[in-house]
């Protein structure tokens, strides 16, 4: 029965019907246990009444005589018998049968008639008749009026039908009044009263005592009931949380007095790959340096009874050292003696990594900032000087004799290149910042490449330095781009060919469109580069790196620049060299956008 | 709707005949264990009856007290003598009798008990209880005949066998005082006995003896 029934019951007013039919049901049971019990002890009764028989024939009468000669006389035959034969159905129904009204009726016949056997053995002895009204009271037991009704009935009848016949066997003399049995029967019926209110009151206090059980029983049942629910809900509950602590990937903890810990499996499992008996000395796990101080920590929340918060390193058992965080409130309702707190354990790892990478980065920055603002504050003097060199070569400081106006020259040369070099520094760092604020637009590469080609034209003039542009299929060919960034590309890829070009050298410039991206190449017939150099070409220059002889040296930041741009555009950019010359191609995607977003470098 | 109706009726009124018949079949049993057990019980009441109503014989009684015998005639009183075997269970019964029939004599009788008392057996019966209740009686005295002759010579042949002689050593009453074997209590036959004993002038009468043999083989 569901509480909520209970509950619609209660409504309902059907509580007093429900507890009625649950009494009605008890009382029958009562009862019938009652009639049971009654039957197995006449059972019992009649069985020692039969032995009880015996052994008095066996005294009173054991033989009959003849003179000298004996034989065993018919009341030790009878009484074994003639007892048989009355006990032997009552006994048996009270086996098979027990409970019935068939069966006490059967008993209460067969005790008046074993008693009457027990009075005619004893030769009517007056004493004897008292066991009529002692088996009155055994038939009492049953509480049941009927069985009363059917001895005294038989009682009366033995002594009419005796009185009438054979008056000496049950009146003790051969003639006898015709009423006598009446009085006889009378002294019967006066106990009997008494023994039918004994029964009715039986009866009655049965009643009580099954309405009682029978309410007791009810509240028993919407107790039950309710714990049953409530278990469930506890079950269903724990299980959830089970559930949940299984699914996530923080370890839940409740610690014990000892300070050990009692885990669900799987997340610590992952987390320390260790087992869950393991957390009982979870402090093993702590890395040696931080184990006193973690645990220190620990104790003193648990005897404080605050919050414990703290993040230090685990070494699991493959060997790994991870970042943990742990966090733990203590429980309510626990006494000082027996402090337990719950809590989690959450794997903070990437977390404490990517805060190491941000740092790095930061210092990175910071550096990158000061190179970039060193290289500004160097250009300015260099700057400075070369204004100076240039009024000397130009005389107006004094007159300057040849070799020193060459030795001025290569001066000269030395700070432009240096100013070159703090340019790309700056341009690189520049880049760097502004990356995140580029737009892109519709860019022609043609006229890009003419605009670059027309910047440097004075220096190839003065290296006699020719261009050959081959531009004709990139007349009509455009890409989304962002053109400053594009523009620097070509500019250095132009000032490397020029750089290195000898004097008299052709570079050559072709752009064209193949499928849905836009190519372009530098080529000039200068320095050879070896495969090794070609590989680095596009790194950012650490420092301390050879600056001897050849190309890569003397390029810079250039190059690294470049690839940074193409990169960002998606595009590649790579090198071929050979004896006749050396080749940089450029690939980007025609329309950048539409294959995908920006990402710069 | 209604041949499943039908169906159902059918089905329950074929489930119901077994179940009658199994009743039926329950009440005869019942019925024929009942009316075995109230035959024996009837046939053993029966049994009882007939053993406790059956009179033992009676002998040839002397109308005149017989002089040869060893139990002396008390002269101008009623001389009442009982006949018993000590061991016969019936004995009690008679002796209790006896004891109101002396009461009934009052001064005027005098009690006479004649034990058969086979010299085999006197080792043993003259400790039974019996011998002694009798001692207890008031003007009673006791015989023992060892051979049996005593009892031929009044012809007694029944434990519990009454001789009532008057002063003269006439016989008045010669029988039985209880009602059946081994009954105590009042009996037409204890009430002879007795009128036999008030009345002055009383006619002869006997009544049936009930109790063990005193013959036999001796």
């Amino acid at each position: 029965m569901s509480i909520d029934r209970i509950e619609q019951l209660k409504l309902h007013g059907e509580v007093a019907e429900l507890i009625s039919s649950k009494t009605k049901t008890i009382f029958d049971q009562l009862v019938k246990k009652n009639y049971a019990d009654c039957d197995q002890m006449f059972a019992v009764l009649l069985f020692i009444e039969w032995l009880g028989g015996i052994i008095t024939a066996l005294i009173v009468s054991p033989t009959a005589w003849e003179g000298v000669t004996s034989n065993t006389h018919v009341h030790v035959v009878l009484s074994i018998w003639l007892g048989m034969a009355i006990i032997v159905l009552p006994i048996a129904l009270a086996w098979f049968y027990s409970g019935t009204a068939m069966t006490r009726q059967t008993i209460a016949v067969a005790q008046i008639l074993m008693t009457a056997l027990i009075i005619h053995l004893t030769g009517g002895r007056l004493e004897t008749h008292f066991l009529i009204f002692g088996s009155l009271t055994f038939l009492a037991f049953y509480a049941d009026w009927r069985v009363l009704v059917t001895a005294t009935a038989l009682t009366a009848i033995d002594h009419i039908l005796r009185g009438l016949y054979l008056p000496f066997s049950v009146y003790g003399v051969t003639y006898a009044e015709p009423w006598r049995w009446v009085e006889h029967a009378s002294w019967v019926l006066f106990a009997d009263v008494f023994l039918f209110r004994k029964c009715v009151l039986d009866m009655r206090e049965k009643w009580r005592i099954a309405e009682k059980q029978a309410q007791m029983e009810l509240t028993n049942e919407i107790i039950e009931t309710q714990v049953v629910e409530r278990t469930d809900q506890v079950r269903q509950s724990e299980e959830k949380f089970r559930n949940l602590c299984i699914s996530v990937p923080t370890v839940i903890f409740e610690s014990n007095s000892d300070n050990s810990w009692e885990v669900i499996g799987l997340p610590w499992f992952h987390l320390t790959s260790s087992p869950v008996e393991k957390a009982k000395e979870w402090w093993t796990l702590v890395v040696d340096s931080e184990r006193d101080k973690t645990l220190e920590s620990w104790k003193m929340s648990v005897q404080q009874g605050c919050e414990w918060s703290h993040e230090f390193r685990i070494q699991t058992l493959s060997g790994v050292t991870k970042w943990v965080k742990a966090k733990a409130v203590p429980l309510t309702g626990k006494t000082d003696s027996d402090r337990r707190l719950i809590g989690t354990l959450e794997d903070i790892t990437d977390r404490k990594n990517a805060e190491e990478n941000n740092r790095r980065l930061l210092l990175m920055n910071q550096r990158d900032d000061f190179m970039a603002m060193l290289a500004n504050d160097l250009k300015n003097p260099i700057v400075g000087a070369n204004r100076i060199l240039g009024l000397m070569s130009e005389g107006k400081l004094g007159k300057l004799e040849r070799e020193q106006e060459d030795i001025l020259s290569k001066i000269v040369d030395g700070n432009n290149e240096l100013l070159r070099m703090i340019q790309h520094i700056i341009s690189v760092y520049k880049y760097d910042r502004e990356s995140d604020t580029q737009t892109f637009e519709q860019t022609s590469i043609s006229n890009l490449i003419k605009d670059c080609v027309a910047k440097i034209k004075h220096k190839a003039d003065e290296k006699r330095i020719n261009f050959e542009l081959d531009l004709s299929e990139s007349r009509d060919v455009s890409l989304v781009g962002n053109s400053d960034s594009i523009r620097v590309v070509i500019q250095n890829l132009l000032d490397n060919a020029l750089k290195f070009m000898p004097e008299g050298g052709t570079i050559v410039l072709k752009a064209f469109r193949q499928g849905d991206r836009v190519m372009f190449k530098v080529n000039n017939s200068g320095t050879f580069i070896e495969v090794d150099q070609r590989n680095k070409l596009f790194e950012r220059p650490m420092t301390g790196e050879d600056s001897g002889s050849g190309y890569l040296p003397k390029v810079g930041l250039g190059l690294y620049m470049c690839w940074q741009i193409v990169d960002a555009h998606k595009g590649d950019i790579f090198c071929e060299s050979d004896r006749e010359g050396t080749t940089f191609t450029v690939s980007l995607p025609r329309n950048f956008s539409n294959e995908t977003s920006f990402q710069p470098r | 709707m209604e041949s499943i109706s039908t169906a159902s009726s059918a089905t329950s009124v074929a489930a119901h005949k077994p179940a009658a018949w199994r009743h039926t079949v329950f009440v005869l049993l019942i019925l024929v264990v009942y009316s075995i057990w109230a035959a024996l019980i009837f046939t053993g009441h029966v049994v009882l009856f007939e053993y406790e109503l059956t009179e033992g014989p009676l002998g040839n009684s002397k109308r005149i007290f017989p002089e040869k015998s060893t139990v002396q005639l008390t002269h101008g009183r009623q001389n009442i003598i009982l006949f018993l075997h000590p061991a016969c269970p019936c004995s009690a019964a008679s002796v209790d009798e006896f004891h109101e029939l002396m009461r009934q004599g009052e001064e005027d009788s005098v009690g006479k008990v004649v034990f058969f008392m086979p010299p085999s057996h006197e080792s043993e019966w003259s400790l039974l209880p019996l011998i002694a209740s009798v001692k207890r009686i008031p003007n009673v005295s006791i015989v023992y005949d060892s051979s049996g002759s005593q009892a031929d010579l009044f012809g007694a042949a029944t434990s519990g066998h009454v001789f009532i002689y008057d002063s003269r050593g006439i016989l008045q009453f010669s029988g039985g005082i209880t009602g059946s074997r081994g009954h105590t209590g009042d009996n037409q036959y204890f009430e002879i006995a007795k009128r036999t004993i008030i009345a002055r002038n009383p006619k002869f009468a006997t009544t049936p003896v009930f109790g063990c043999s005193l013959r036999g083989i001796r």
